[in-house]
């Protein structure tokens, strides 16, 4: 094999190798990179609020809300974004009746590992507690009817409360702010 | 010179290639694992059963969807005709009741946010819409306004989507997405001209 001919060879692995690699890179990294850039702008709006562990609530999505594509303008959004590094994460709130509401937990690729829906919830309250692969099974004294394992540290838990009538607005908003957020103490709930 | 030249060239070609590679995969329509009429719909969506192109397309274009135990997304850029839908036309949409808890069809601008309208009115749900006495609903979607099961597009003409949000469906359905019952879409009439026959019939109604 001529020199000429060699060098062509070893352009197209170099160029090829470098293109699968960026490729899988971005493919991999694109979820996570489009939430980061989401939340930035939903806590943009949102100034003097605690960045992570922290449940921050939305009203009626409208046409100037551009942070998240596709909204559904039927819901109420409260979002909480965590970092268990610091101990487990509690989720706790009251359930309105006779509407629908859920809780759903994101990993920090984008996957729904876990949702609790108000058909799930006896009473009219929810509680649930979130910790990693590493500490699941330890407790700390506390507990909570509903445990969810996290497939990375940080993520993003959204709560949906349906408005099915503007009429109610005041009352679904008002069950909806009681939805809270906070890291674990070593005293319990 | 020549053998920097030589490497940069390479690896520069190459993240060029491979990013491009990335957004031409990713920027395809979400791949359905189910098509009925113009209403497609992937049941992988949220759950870890995604692939990373389906991850990654569900990011760009329907961030934090639910997995479809707990919500099942159809979507439709067409009408039953296969042309595109559009917010200068009208459209009957017409179904019965549909296998959820509740149900919403919102129709957003082509760039996947709702569209500004007088009315402020973005979505129909099982609890907003006005049933007929036989169960089955007829809604319609255009610029138009209309007295009641009126989903407005807004004055801007532009390429819309509609997209029909099933909470909690009964499990059969989440095991075949196909077999739902889902809205009929017809065009009524255009901005752009050619009404249909269907006009009639809606706008008796």
């Amino acid at each position: 094999m001529s020199t000429g001919t060699k060098n062509v060879w070893t352009w197209c692995t170099v160029c090829l190798g470098t293109g699968i690699l960026v490729h899988i890179l971005a493919l991999y990294s694109m979820p996570w990179m489009i939430m980061q850039y989401a939340l930035h702008k939903i806590r943009a709006g949102v100034p003097n609020t605690p960045v992570v562990n922290d449940m921050i609530h939305y009203g009626v999505r409208t046409p100037a809300d551009r942070d998240v594509v596709r909204p559904s303008p039927d819901l109420l959004y409260s979002i909480c974004m965590y970092d268990l590094s610091n101990g487990d994460l509690l989720i706790s709130g009251n359930t309105p009746k006779q509407t629908y509401q859920s809780i759903a937990l994101y990993g920090s690729n984008t996957d729904n590992y876990f949702v609790l829906s108000n058909q799930d919830i006896a009473g009219d309250n929810y509680s649930v507690r979130v910790t990693i692969r590493e500490r699941a099974g330890a407790t700390d004294g506390a507990t909570a009817p509903h445990n969810a394992v996290s497939p990375t540290k940080t993520g993003i838990v959204l709560v949906r409360t349906l408005l099915a009538n503007e009429a109610d607005y005041e009352s679904i908003a008002a069950v909806q702010k009681t939805g809270a957020c906070r890291i674990a103490s070593a005293d319990g709930l | 010179m020549k053998t920097v030249l030589f490497w940069t060239s390479g690896i520069l070609g190459g993240a060029i290639a491979g990013l491009a590679a990335t957004v031409i995969l990713v920027a395809f329509p979400l791949r359905p694992t189910m098509q009925k009429g113009p209403w497609s719909a992937n049941a992988r969506v949220g759950s870890a059963a995604a692939d990373p192109y389906l991850r990654a397309a569900v990011a760009v274009i329907g961030l934090f969807a639910l997995h479809s135990k707990e919500s099942i997304y159809y979507q439709a850029a067409t009408d039953e005709s296969g042309r595109g839908l559009r917010a200068g036309c009208e459209y009957s949409i017409a179904g019965g009741p549909l296998p959820a808890q509740w149900w919403s069809l919102t129709v957003y601008g082509s760039d996947n946010f709702l569209i500004p309208n007088r009315a402020r009115r973005y979505s129909l749900s099982n609890r907003t819409i006005t049933y007929r006495p036989n169960g089955d609903f007829k809604a319609v979607m255009g610029p138009r306004s209309r007295a009641s099961n009126w989903l407005p597009t807004g004055d801007e003409e532009q390429a819309v989507l509609l997209v029909l949000r099933m909470y909690r469906p009964e499990s059969k359905y989440v095991r075949d997405l196909s077999a739902v019952s889902l809205p009929q879409i017809r065009r009524i009439t255009c901005s752009e001209g050619g009404a249909s026959a269907e006009q009639s019939q809606v706008a008796g109604r």
